[in-house]
């Protein structure tokens, strides 16, 4: 039976397991980023006199946030609801549209080659520009109110969905597809007997999720001008009305709060 | 010549889970200084339990057992953690942190020994040169500064006891170490352990659930039947009639 | 024979019946949200089919060419814009190491702690950061600072929860054989908590990153420094053309900037 006692001399072995190497690349990693975080802070101004001013002023802010104005509720309802109903048809929007284009957008489903690199350029494009920004351009073409904001959630939602469906067409197994082109069935037979039923679940889940984070954007949407609560936070805020601010905020998280357990809720159902 | 020194001494142990189950109904054994120990019994008669309570991952309802003159009943905090040190345990599952290397694995049998330097992993060389010689015995030295999840079954294994033997423990619990392993491997694995533990001459209980190993490598077998001891004897004792009685006791189901 | 195929028949008729009366109730709701949505918000076709010819006059005549020649104006608001993204990352990083483990129900034995954590994470979240950041400038005043904070109070509620849910899958064992061989609370959690963690750790944290610069770059919209401001300003003086190039260079930072996380996250999983 073996009886070792170190075959490696000592120089060997401390190289062997040494992790100084890693040790100092991970050191001089650390030390660039922690010298960048100062750097960016002293670019914004932010220095440790601020901070402490800033949280000062923020205490008495939320302190006088309370008791938040209940008396606004009858106002803010109903521009809650109208966020909720910006996402909805936001949302729906998306959809219909994204599963359209993911049909030409999928490599192994579009007509005209090179039409999927397009159109994937196109969703990427609507991902990259924030939903906001959106608003804001729709806002100058066709004015304030809800319109806009709908659009903006929609484009921004063809974005993502068109993203994501166009990869799991993509990704169904080309057995299927295969078997049903060979019974003569046409393009579009193919896709809604063969394609969608594969594919329903991810469809499903994907656009509750779209939806869930479509009444976050919803709900701030207002802010420039494109409908819902949103105009509510910048009013109270510039008018420096406090308690009516706690309570858009409130009235923002139950209505964030609901629609996240509804999509928990559907999304288990789904399975 | 062997010692007839009681390390540990269990009295009457009992473990209840919440929820009604009584894993152990009254157990009581000594286990000798420097001998292999083997329990044996069906899957779900209290093996596992049993060694937990020891060094108390599991918590112990009633009943003593006291290792080398400490009780682990009711011990906490930093007292049950000295306890611990002093007994070390491999797993069926291994347990082995796969992330890291096989010597960053062995070298955690120290930790205890550490404080801020353990939670950043620097230990001395000292203990980095004593890891390896205990690897290298386990015939390991070839696998030292490879990630531990490279590793084969077996391997692991042995890594799981290094990592042990590290502690410098009085005693070491074997929980069920070659379950998960194919019986080449589980033979190896298990000649390792009894070998190490013979040259470290540290005390041994191992937790199986084959006839054959608790045969080969006891010193003395104990018998566990749904959280009672219902056998106690040498190796040469465990005849047919006594494995009939552990195995296929048909009388209580449920 | 024949009873036993139309047995067969009716439970197969039988077992296709839930799922579709599911589907069913589902589009009926879809449906009846969308007029209701329709319905109320003034959805209305004709208005879009106004707005088309106009939202084309529009980007015809007011938007492009971008005016390049104005690019300079925006460097500044990108670099800030990378500056907010950054700072708030790494405090929304820090903020939800502390926020995670509270929150994981296998690290921490006392269930009223994990509750606490996931509220404040849920909490967090719920509000979205132009929100935080509205609230945020008037209490600091206008400027990156509000935004920077905004973006980390969100982006720690995010990270706070994907933190605790990375952390409740790891394997346990690993923790329970580092607890037998006496190692203190801290030991194990450096030890055999965070190797497992650490993959997760980086892909989450980078992807926290990159949805930061969207955040940084729209919270301006509201005073909050980054290019969102420059955008705003730009819009408020009709200057549309500018506002394109502003536009440009949100979409350029957005690119560059996932593209060098993407690579970044690629050759540290790598090494991991």
């Amino acid at each position: 039976m073996k009886k070792v006692n170190n075959p490696l001399n000592e120089k060997e072995f401390k190289a062997l397991i040494s992790k100084r190497k890693d040790n100092l690349f991970y050191l001089i990693i650390l030390i660039f980023m922690t010298f960048f975080l100062f750097f960016s802070l002293s670019q914004m101004n932010i220095n440790p006199a601020r901070v402490i001013r800033g949280f000062s002023t923020l205490s008495d802010l939320i302190k006088n946030m309370f008791p938040p104005d209940f008396g606004q509720l009858s106002r803010l309802w109903p521009l809650a609801i109208e966020s909720i109903q910006i996402a909805i048809l936001g949302t729906v929007l998306g959809i219909i549209f994204s599963i359209t284009l993911s049909m030409f957008a999928a490599k192994n489903l579009t007509p005209i080659p090179g039409l999927g690199v397009v159109l994937k350029g196109f969703f990427a494009f609507t991902r990259a520009v924030p939903a906001l920004v959106w608003a804001l351009l729709f806002i100058t073409a066709v004015g304030l109110g809800t319109l806009p904001g709908i659009l903006a959630l929609g484009v921004n939602s063809i974005g993502m969905l068109g993203k994501v469906f166009s990869e799991s067409f993509e990704n169904i197994n080309k057995a299927t597809i295969e078997g049903l082109n060979s019974t003569g069935a046409s393009r579009m037979q193919v896709f809604f007997q063969g394609v969608v039923p594969e594919t329903i679940p991810i469809i499903l889940s994907w656009s509750l999720f779209r939806f869930d984070i479509n009444i976050r954007y919803s709900s701030i949407l207002g802010v420039v001008g494109a409908g819902g609560i949103g105009w509510e936070l910048v009013r109270a805020s510039r008018m420096r009305d406090y308690p009516a601010l706690l309570m858009v905020i409130l009235v923002i998280l139950v209505m964030v709060y609901a629609v996240e357990q509804f999509t928990g809720y559907a999304r288990r159902v789904v399975r | 010549m062997k010692q007839k020194d009681v390390l540990i001494k269990i009295s009457d142990l009992k473990k209840s889970f919440p929820g009604g189950t009584e894993a152990l109904k009254g157990v009581s054994f000594d286990v000798y200084r420097g001998e292999l120990l083997v329990i044996v019994g069906a899957s779900g008669a209290g093996k596992s339990t049993l060694l937990r309570c020891i060094n108390g991952l599991s918590a112990i309802s009633s009943g003593s057992i006291v290792v080398d003159g400490i009780e682990v009943n009711g011990l906490k905090g930093k007292k049950l953690r000295q306890l611990r040190t002093d007994v070390g345990m491999i797993f069926q599952s291994f347990n082995i942190v796969n992330r890291k290397r096989v010597i960053d694995n062995a070298l955690h049998g120290r930790l205890a020994y550490y404080g801020l330097r353990g939670v950043l992993g620097l230990y001395s060389f000292e203990d980095k040169k004593k890891a390896f010689e205990i690897l290298a015995r386990l015939d390991l030295e070839k696998q030292v500064a490879k990630r531990a999840d490279q590793l084969s079954g077996g391997q692991k294994q042995r890594v799981a006891i290094a990592r042990a033997i590290m502690q410098e423990p009085k005693v070491l619990l074997a929980d069920e170490p070659v379950a998960s392993l194919d019986p080449g491997a589980s033979s190896k694995v298990l000649g390792y352990l009894h070998k190490i533990c013979q040259e470290e001459d540290i005390t041994a209980i191992v937790s199986l659930h084959q006839i054959d190993y608790a045969r080969n490598y006891a010193d003395r077998i104990i018998g566990l039947t749904e959280g009672v001891v219902t056998f106690e004897g040498g190796p040469e004792d465990l005849d047919d009639e006594a494995i009939q009685e552990l195995y296929f006791n048909e009388e209580e189901e449920e | 024979m024949d009873r036993n195929m139309e047995n067969n028949l009716a439970q197969l008729k039988k077992s296709r019946r839930p799922g579709q009366l599911r589907l069913l109730f589902a589009i009926i709701l879809v449906i009846v949200a969308v007029i209701w949505s329709w319905a109320g918000t003034g959805f209305s076709i004709p208005a879009i089919m106004r707005g088309v010819p106009r939202i084309y006059n529009f980007i015809i005549d007011d938007l492009i060419p971008p005016r390049f020649d104005s690019w300079q104006k925006f460097l500044n608001p990108t670099l800030q814009t990378l500056y907010m993204a950054y700072v708030g990352a790494i405090f929304a990083i820090i903020l939800s190491l502390g926020l995670g483990i509270i929150s994981a129900n296998n690290l921490i034995s006392n269930r009223l702690i994990v509750y606490l954590g996931r509220g404040i994470s849920s909490f967090l979240r719920a509000v979205p950061a132009v929100a935080w950041a509205v609230i945020l400038v008037a209490a600091v005043g206008l400027g990156p600072f509000a935004g920077t904070i905004a973006i980390a109070l969100g982006g720690a509620g995010m990270l706070g929860k994907t933190y605790a849910d990375s952390l409740e899958e790891i394997d346990m064992g690993q923790v329970e054989a580092l607890k037998a061989v006496g190692a203190s609370w801290f030991q194990v959690l450096t030890q055999a908590v965070l190797p497992q963690f650490l993959p997760d750790f980086f892909t989450w944290s980078f992807y926290r990153f990159d949805l930061n610069i969207r955040s940084a770059a729209v919270v301006g919209l509201v005073g909050a420094g980054g290019l969102g401001f420059s955008l705003d300003t730009a819009i408020r003086l009709f200057q549309f053309r500018e506002a394109t190039m502003g536009i440009l260079w949100i979409f350029g930072l957005i690119l560059i900037v996932e593209f060098i996380t993407a690579k970044s996250r690629d050759k540290i999983l790598e090494g991991l």
